[in-house]
C-alpha cells in the first residue's frame, strides 16, 4: 500500500528526453517518485537505465524534459543543498588512492562543515563494513567496496531531515544473497524514516521483494509503472525480456520470478534486444 | 673599435692592479687566458682554473676546476680566497661576477678575441695583470714575429685556397665553421677563403653539402683526441684535398684558442694548405 | 572473507608527521646554511645574522646574499612543485601526472630557450623590455600560456575533459619540444650551455629579487592550495561522485590546473626546470600519510621544501668549487629512490 506521502512528489520526471548524435538515449519519460517509496528500476541491459539515474543525478543534461525534486528544477538547486538531501551510487566508483575504508565513508560528508563520528560509525555499523574501517578501499572485495560506497552515499544525507532522496545504481549487484539482503531490508526501513529511493536492480526477486513500486524500461522508454504484482507480470517479462517465466505470488506476499527451462535445455537468461531468438515467437 | 676597447681596457685594470701584492691568486676562467698565464710563467698565481682550461695539462690538471664559465660558482670561487678572477667577457652569471666584486675580488673580463692581433694584445693585457709585463713584451714579439712569418708565407702563393674548417665536439657532433668564427679568422690570418663562408658561426654539417664544397684543405679541430673518427665520414676521406694529404686534425684549444700558441697554429694549417690549387677530379 | 587485521593500513599519525617534517626543514635549513664550498663557522652564522655584533663581512655576505636566498627559494620552489604534483595527481587521478603533463615545464622551456637563443636577435625587443628579467618572465609566460592553451582544447561547453586533456598536453608537449629542438639546433655553442644549464635548474643564482618577483606568486599558490583538499579527495572517488557530493567539477579542475602552473611557473622561472619533486614527494607522502589532500598537501609542501634545500646543498658541496645543477642532483638521487620504492612495495 502507499505510504503517506507530502502533496508534491520528491522527484518528478517530465517528458524527459536524452538524444546524442543521432540516437534517442531516453524519450518521452515521465514518472514521480514520491518519499517513502522505494522504486526499483528495471529492464534489460542498454534499456537506459544508467543513463536514467545519471540524468537525474545531474551528469547528463537532458535534452528535452523537466526534472523536479521537491519541486524545484535540478538545475535551479544550489550544489550544496541537493548535495544534502540527494546520495547518488553510481555503478562504479575509483578505487586507485590509497584511501581506507573510513576515509571513503567520511568523504560522503563532503561539504558539510564537519564530519560526525556517531554517523559514520554507525551507517558502517549497519553495513557491516566496520570492521573493515582501516583497510585500503583497494584490498577489499567487491562486496565489500560496494557497502563501503553505499555507506559513504548513506551519511551524505543521514542526518539530514527528511525528505531525502537515493539513487542507486545496481548498489547489490557484487554482494552475495544475505549481504543483499541486508542492504535492501536497510533500504525499506529507510523509506520509513523520509527517504524516497529510486534502485536500478536486475534482480528481479530482489525487487519483487522489496520494491513498493517498479519503473520498467526498455529502449530508453519507460515501458510500465505501477505496484509491484501489477507489473511484475509474466507479460512483461517476455515483452520486456523476452523471459518465459511464471510469477507466484508468496504467502510473504510478495511475488516470486520463476524463468522457465528453454526447450534447448539450457537456462533462460534475460536476452538482449536484437538477440537472435530461437524460439517461436508466442 | 676592437683596439681602443682593448686600451681602455687596459687602462682600467692598470688602475685597479695591486702592486704590493708578491703573488695575487689568481683564478683563470677561460682556456687560453689560463695559456697565456702559464706562458708567463705565473703558474704559481693560478688557485682554480674553469673546465675550458686543459692545456697544460701539467699544470691545469691538478688545479680545482670551478666549472663552466658561463656558470661559474660564486661561494666555491669566493672559498678560494681569490684577487683576482680573470676571464673573458663569456663568462657569466652576471651575478656572480656583480658579488664577486662587492666581496673584493677584482674581476677582469678580457674581450672575445676575434683576430690575431686581439691576441697579441690580450698577451700584453696579461702581462700587465700578472705584473710580468716584461715577459709578456717577449711573448707578444715572438708571437709578432711568428704572424709575419706567416703573412710572408702565405704571400707566396698565388691563390687564394679555400679551406673548409670542421669542429669535433663533445655531444655536438661536427659542425662546420662558418664566417664570425676564430676559425674564419685563423683563415683570413692566413690568406685563405673559407669555403663555408655563406654560413654564419658553427653548424651541424651535411655529409653532401661537405662534398659540393670541393675544398682545397680540410683542417678538423676536435675538443678531444680522437673525437673526430674519419671511418665516420666516407665522404669526406674520398674528396681529394683529403686523399692528398691537405688535411689536418689537432686540438680545438691549439687551433682556436688564439693564445701562445697562435703562431704554430698558423704554422700548422699552413704546412697542410697545398701550393698549388688541388686539382678537381671526377668533375 | 576472512578478516585479516594485519590488512590493516599503517600510517604515521598526522600530529607526528607534521612534527617530524618540521623537524627536517629546520635541520635541512641548518645544513644549507652551513654548508657550502666557502667555509662558515658558527660563530659567522650567529654574528651575521645579529645585526648588532660585528661579523666578517665576507661571511656575512655569503650568508646574507647567498645562502639565506637559496634557502628561501629552494624551500618555495621545493614546497610550490611537490604540491603542484598533488594537485594534478589528484586532478587526475593518476599517481605519474607531473607538472609536465599539462604543458607547464614545455611552454616555459621553449620560451626560455627562445629568449637564450634569439634573445640578441629576433626577440631583442623583448629583451630590451624586459631586461634582467627577460628569461624568468618569458619562462613564467610560455608556462601560463601553454597550460591555458590545453586547458582551451580540453574545455567544452562548460566541461573540461581530463582525458582530452591529458591528450592536448602530449601534443602541445610535442609542438613545444619540437620548437625547442629548433631552437637548440639554431644555438651555437655559447647559447646551448645556457639553455642546458637552465634546464637542469639551478638555484646558485638565487637573489633577494628574485624572491621578491617569484616569492608572491609560488605563496599564493601554497596558500589556495589547501582549499582545494575537499574537493581533490572527492576527486579520487571520480568526478561524478565529487559532483554528487556537491563540488563544482569545473571549478575544481580549472583551479587546481590554475594554481599548478602558477606555481610551478612561478617556481621554473627563477630556479630553470628542477624535476622529480613534484612527481616523488606526493608519492612518498601518500605511502607515508594516506591520500587524503588535508595531510597530503601541507605534508608534500614541507617535504618537497626539505628535499630541495638538501639536494642544494648537496649541490654545493659535492664538486666544490663548482657546482652541480640541482635538477642533475634530484635526478641522480630520486631517479634510483624511486625505482627503489617501486621495487620494495612490489616486493610487499
Amino acid at each position: 500500500m502507499m505510504p503517506q506521502s507530502p502533496p508534491l512528489p520528491l522527484l518528478s520526471i517530465r517528458e524527459l528526453g536524452i538524444t546524442v548524435g543521432q540516437r534517442s538515449l531516453l524519450s518521452s519519460l515521465t514518472a514521480d517518485l514520491w518519499c517513502g517509496e522505494l522504486v526499483g528500476l528495471l529492464g534489460p541491459n542498454g534499456a537506459g537505465k544508467s543513463t536514467l539515474i545519471r540524468c537525474l543525478a545531474g551528469e547528463l543534461s537532458p535534452t528535452s524534459g523537466d526534472i523536479e525534486v521537491q519541486g524545484r528544477a535540478l538545475k535551479a538547486w544550489p550544489r550544496k543543498a541537493l548535495a544534502q538531501c540527494r546520495g547518488v551510487m553510481p555503478q562504479k566508483a575509483e578505487t586507485s588512492f590509497p584511501f581506507t575504508a573510513r576515509e571513503v565513508v567520511a568523504l560522503g560528508f563532503g561539504q558539510q562543515a564537519r564530519s560526525r563520528q556517531a554517523t559514520l560509525d554507525k551507517v558502517m555499523a549497519r553495513l557491516q563494513v566496520e570492521h573493515l574501517a582501516d583497510r585500503l578501499i583497494g584490498t577489499l572485495s567487491g562486496g565489500e567496496q560496494q557497502r563501503v560506497q553505499l555507506a559513504r552515499v548513506l551519511v551524505q544525507v543521514w542526518d539530514t531531515p527528511p525528505p531525502r532522496l537515493l539513487l542507486l545504481d545496481e548498489c547489490t549487484s557484487a554482494l552475495d544473497p544475505a549481504q543483499q539482503q541486508l542492504v535492501f531490508s536497510l533500504l525499506a526501513e529507510l523509506t520509513a524514516e523520509g527517504y524516497g529511493i529510486l534502485a536500478a536492480v536486475h534482480d528481479l526477486n530482489l525487487a519483487a521483494q522489496y520494491a513498493d513500486r517498479l519503473w520498467l524500461m526498455a529502449e530508453g522508454q519507460l515501458c510500465d509503472h505501477g505496484y509491484t504484482k501489477d507489473v511484475l507480470t509474466p507479460a512483461n517479462l517476455q515483452k520486456i525480456y523476452q523471459l518465459d517465466a511464471r510469477v507466484m505470488t508468496l504467502a510473504e506476499g510478495y511475488p516470486l520470478v520463476v524463468p522457465s527451462r528453454q526447450p534447448n535445455g539450457g537456462h533462460t537468461v534475460a536476452r538482449l534486444k536484437g538477440d537472435a531468438d530461437p524460439r517461436p515467437a508466442v | 673599435m676592437r683596439l681602443g676597447g682593448w686600451v681602455v681596457m687596459l687602462a682600467c685594470l692598470l688602475g685597479q692592479a695591486n702592486a704590493n701584492e708578491a703573488m695575487p691568486r689568481i683564478i683563470s676562467a677561460d682556456g687560453a687566458i689560463t695559456e697565456i698565464i702559464v706562458a708567463l710563467s705565473a703558474q704559481q698565481s693560478l688557485v682554480a682554473v674553469d673546465t675550458t682550461s686543459r692545456y697544460p695539462e701539467d699544470v691545469t690538471g691538478p688545479l680545482p676546476k670551478v666549472g663552466y664559465l658561463r656558470a661559474l660558482p660564486f661561494e666555491g670561487m669566493l672559498s678560494l680566497r681569490p684577487d683576482w678572477l680573470i676571464t673573458s667577457e663569456e663568462a657569466g652569471p652576471e651575478i656572480t661576477l656583480q658579488r664577486l666584486q662587492q666581496a673584493g675580488v677584482k674581476v677582469a673580463r678580457l674581450p672575445v678575441v676575434d683576430s690575431v692581433t686581439a691576441a697579441v694584445a690580450r698577451i700584453r693585457v696579461l702581462g700587465s695583470l700578472t705584473d710580468r709585463e716584461p715577459q709578456a713584451e717577449q711573448l707578444a714579439l715572438q708571437l709578432e714575429s711568428k704572424l709575419a712569418l706567416v703573412q710572408q708565407v702565405s704571400a707566396q702563393r698565388d691563390y687564394r685556397p679555400r679551406v673548409l674548417f670542421l669542429l669535433a665536439e663533445g655531444n655536438h657532433g661536427v659542425m662546420l665553421a662558418g664566417r664570425e668564427t676564430t676559425a674564419d679568422a685563423l683563415l683570413s690570418a692566413l690568406g685563405a677563403d673559407n669555403v663555408m663562408a655563406e654560413v654564419e658561426g658553427y653548424k651541424p654539417v651535411s655529409q653532401e653539402a661537405l662534398l659540393a664544397s670541393r675544398p682545397d684543405a680540410i683542417i678538423i679541430a676536435e675538443t678531444r683526441a680522437g673525437q673526430f673518427r674519419p671511418a665516420d665520414w666516407p665522404l669526406l676521406t674520398r674528396l681529394p684535398a683529403w686523399q692528398q694529404g691537405h688535411r689536418l686534425v689537432a686540438d680545438s684549444m691549439f687551433l682556436l684558442g688564439f693564445g701562445p700558441r697562435l703562431g704554430e697554429a698558423l704554422l700548422a694549417v699552413h704546412d697542410v694548405l697545398p701550393g698549388k690549387q688541388v686539382s678537381v677530379r671526377g668533375r | 572473507m576472512a578478516v585479516d587485521s594485519s590488512a590493516a593500513v599503517r600510517r604515521v599519525p598526522a600530529p607526528l608527521g607534521i612534527l617530524l617534517l618540521l623537524a627536517l626543514l629546520l635541520l635541512a635549513g641548518a645544513v644549507s646554511v652551513m654548508t657550502g664550498a666557502y667555509p662558515l663557522q658558527l660563530s659567522d652564522i650567529v654574528a651575521s645574522l645579529w645585526p648588532r655584533v660585528e661579523a666578517d663581512p665576507l661571511a656575512q655576505m655569503v650568508l646574507q646574499d647567498v645562502r639565506l636566498p637559496r634557502l628561501i627559494l629552494g624551500l618555495l620552489a621545493g614546497a610550490v612543485l611537490a604540491v603542484s604534483g598533488a594537485l594534478l595527481q589528484g586532478l587526475f587521478r593518476n599517481p605519474l601526472a607531473d607538472p609536465g603533463l599539462i604543458g607547464v615545464s614545455a611552454g616555459a622551456g621553449l620560451a626560455a630557450v627562445a629568449v637564450i637563443v634569439l634573445g640578441s636577435t629576433v626577440l631583442s625587443g623583448w629583451t630590451a623590455f624586459t631586461g634582467r628579467w627577460a628569461l624568468p618572465l618569458a619562462a613564467f609566460m610560455g608556462g601560463s600560456l601553454v597550460t591555458f592553451l590545453a586547458w582551451r582544447i580540453a574545455h567544452r561547453q562548460g566541461q573540461t575533459s581530463v582525458a582530452t586533456l591529458l591528450l592536448a598536453g602530449i601534443a602541445i608537449n610535442a609542438i613545444a619540444g619540437a620548437g625547442t629542438g629548433l631552437l637548440t639546433f639554431m644555438a651555437d655553442d655559447a647559447q646551448l650551455r645556457s639553455l642546458t644549464f637552465w634546464s637542469m635548474g639551478s638555484l646558485a643564482q638565487a637573489t633577494w629579487s628574485d624572491i621578491a618577483v617569484a616569492g608572491p606568486w609560488m605563496l599564493l599558490a601554497l596558500v589556495l592550495a589547501p582549499l582545494l583538499a575537499r574537493p581533490l579527495d572527492a576527486f579520487l572517488l571520480g568526478e561524478p561522485v565529487a559532483g554528487h557530493l556537491g563540488y563544482s567539477v569545473d571549478w575544481v579542475k580549472r583551479a587546481a590546473i590554475l594554481l599548478a602552473a602558477l606555481g610551478v611557473g612561478a617556481a621554473g622561472a627563477v630556479t630553470g626546470l628542477i624535476g622529480f619533486v613534484g612527481l616523488v614527494v606526493p608519492h612518498v607522502m601518500r605511502q607515508l600519510f594516506g591520500a587524503g589532500h588535508r595531510m597530503l598537501l601541507p605534508a608534500s609542501a614541507l617535504a618537497g621544501g626539505v628535499l630541495l634545500v638538501a639536494a642544494d646543498a648537496a649541490a654545493r658541496v659535492v664538486v666544490a668549487p663548482a657546482e652541480l645543477p640541482i635538477g642533475l642532483v634530484m635526478a641522480l638521487v630520486g631517479g634510483p629512490f624511486f625505482l627503489g620504492l617501486l621495487l620494495r612495495n612490489r616486493m610487499v
